[in-house]
This record gives structure tokens, C-alpha cells and sequence, in this order.
């Protein structure tokens, strides 16, 4: 009976370990999604604004959750989120260099380089007309904006995004964006100062 | 550090990154879950299955370096030194096929 007894327990031990395992992974399954959900779209749109480009910046958060999820899904759920920023921003950088070879054997091969986006910011409407719809007005404003955050070179532009948006204090965006603390306060500072000479006094 | 404008200039902004988060479309918002959906059920490769790659790999290259190094095997069909006269010979190899009758002829001058 003994013998019996001790293997039966052993397999109902096992059935347990299985399932609290099973159980810890739909957990954190379920975490993963929870926190996946609440940077998405924010995650976005920052790959959006970085490559201007709707489908790149798709495939680079993709990438980014998977890395995320693949290699990092036992860390700490508050380890989540700078990870995934330093994931992210590796990645567009990635994009960056790769589009800037591109850029250079175009314009090697004769191509003429595309400067609609740099008279863009031209065309976008005055909007301190005080007529002007509070709406469109709004629409405007983002316009300015995300022309004149895509024109800021791409470290300035990480530096704000988090700084700024995100609200990563120094030490944290120095870590995401791999560089020293200072470099983010320099970045940072030029950025805020593009930023106002070109939307100028009225913006928004 | 910064004056009152770059203050405003940065909240303002702020305020509108936020507003064009919540203003994404509904394609993009739908393609953003799907993305998430198929990440999570994206199963990592099993550790079992890396190892047994990695192994593949390294038998794969074990060999390969052995083959690459090991001295090429010479295929030469002579297997004595007496053969050799045969093979670098200039002659008609066909006088070596009837090599047998030709001796025989020597042994028996009388009867050829």
C-alpha cells in the first residue's frame, strides 16, 4: 500500500506543479496583453512620427513587442515598460540608418530627392486667424507639430518623445536612447528650441 | 533652463500627441490588436528545438571542417610500382591486354 500510496501522491503533486504553472503563464499571458494594449498605440504613433511611414512603423512596434514578449516576458512587469522603449528605439534607429543608406544611393543614382515634406510645414494654415473653427484649428495645430517633430533629426526627436511625452526622466531616456544623460539634456534642449521657432508665437 | 515659452511649447505639445493618439483611426487601431494578438499566441521556439538545431549545425560544420582539411585522397590506379610502367606508358595499352599470348609466345618459340 505504501508504495502505491507515495506514487499516486507524486503524480497529484505533479498535476499541481503543471497546472500552477499552467496557470502562472496564462498570467502573465494575460499581463503582457494588458500592458501591450496600454503602449500601442503610443508606441505607434512615436515609429510613425520617426519613419513617416504608416506600414514601417507597424513592422517596427511588431518587432518590438515580439523581441519584447520572446525574451523579456519572465522580467518584472515594471521592467516592461523601459525595456520596451529601449527596444522600440533600437529599432527605429535600425530603420533610421537603413533609410539613410537608401536615401544616399538614391541620391547617388540620380534620384531627385523628395522635399514635399520640407515645404509641408509651409502649407499648413495660419491658424491664428480668430475666425478659425477651434476643430480645424486643433487638426492644424497636430499638423504643425508632427511636421516639425519629423524634420527634428532623430536623436532630438527621441529625446523629446520621451522626455516630453513619455515623461522618462533623464536617467531612463539616457538608457533607452544609449547615450550619456548630458547628451539627452543637449538633444532635449535643441529639440524644445527647433520646435519653437518653427511653430512660432501662435502655435497652437 | 527654459523660459516660459518653451514651457508652453512643450505641454502644448504634450496636449496634442495625446489628442492624436486618441484620434487614430479604426484600421490602424484594429491592425495595432491584431499585431497583439498574433504576438502573444506566437509560441517562442522551444528550447528543445534550438538545442537540437544548434547541434545540427555544429555536426554540419564539424564535417564540413574535416573535409576542408583533411588532404585530398589521391586516386590513383596503380597499386604496385610494377604498374606504373604500364600506366605513364606511351605505348598502345592494347599490347598489355595481349600481354599473356606474348609470353607464351617467348616460353614456346617453336610453336607460334
Amino acid at each position: 500500500m505504501q508504495p502505491a500510496a507515495t506514487s499516486w501522491n507524486r503524480a497529484v503533486s505533479a498535476e499541481s506543479v503543471w497546472s500552477i504553472e499552467r496557470g502562472d503563464a496564462l498570467d502573465r499571458t494575460r499581463a503582457l496583453d494588458r500592458f501591450l494594449a496600454g503602449i500601442e498605440r503610443r508606441a505607434y504613433r512615436m515609429a510613425q512620427i520617426a519613419t513617416r511611414d504608416a506600414d514601417d512603423a507597424m513592422d517596427l512596434v511588431q518587432e518590438a513587442m515580439l523581441k519584447l514578449v520572446q525574451h523579456y516576458a519572465s522580467r518584472d512587469e515594471a521592467e516592461w515598460g523601459p525595456l520596451f522603449h529601449r527596444i522600440l528605439q533600437s529599432k527605429i534607429r535600425d530603420w533610421y540608418r537603413r533609410a539613410s543608406v537608401r536615401n544616399r544611393l538614391r541620391v547617388w543614382f540620380g534620384h531627385k530627392e523628395d522635399d514635399e515634406e520640407s515645404n509641408a510645414l509651409e502649407q499648413v494654415p495660419d491658424t491664428s486667424s480668430v475666425n478659425a473653427d477651434k476643430q480645424l484649428s486643433q487638426k492644424r495645430a497636430a499638423q504643425a507639430l508632427e511636421i516639425a517633430l519629423r524634420d527634428l533629426p532623430l536623436r532630438q526627436q527621441q529625446a523629446f518623445l520621451l522626455r516630453v511625452w513619455e515623461e522618462d526622466d533623464v536617467a531612463e531616456t539616457a538608457r533607452i536612447m544609449g547615450c550619456s544623460e548630458g547628451s539627452v539634456k543637449t538633444h532635449l534642449f535643441r529639440a524644445v528650441h527647433a520646435l519653437r521657432d518653427r511653430l512660432g508665437e501662435h502655435w497652437p | 533652463m527654459t523660459d516660459e515659452r518653451e514651457q508652453q511649447v512643450m505641454r502644448n505639445a504634450k496636449a496634442v500627441l495625446d489628442r492624436s493618439v486618441e484620434e487614430l483611426d479604426q484600421q490602424t487601431i484594429l491592425r495595432l490588436q491584431r499585431m497583439r494578438v498574433t504576438t502573444l499566441t506566437a509560441r517562442p521556439r522551444s528550447a528543445r528545438w534550438v538545442f537540437a538545431g544548434g547541434m545540427a549545425t555544429l555536426c554540419v560544420g564539424v564535417l564540413a571542417s574535416v573535409l576542408w582539411i583533411s588532404k585530398p585522397v589521391a586516386v590513383m590506379p596503380v597499386h604496385e610500382a610494377d604498374d606504373l610502367d604500364v600506366v605513364t606508358a606511351a605505348e598502345n595499352l592494347e599490347f598489355y591486354d595481349e600481354i599473356d599470348f606474348y609470353r607464351w609466345l617467348a616460353d614456346h618459340p617453336g610453336e607460334g
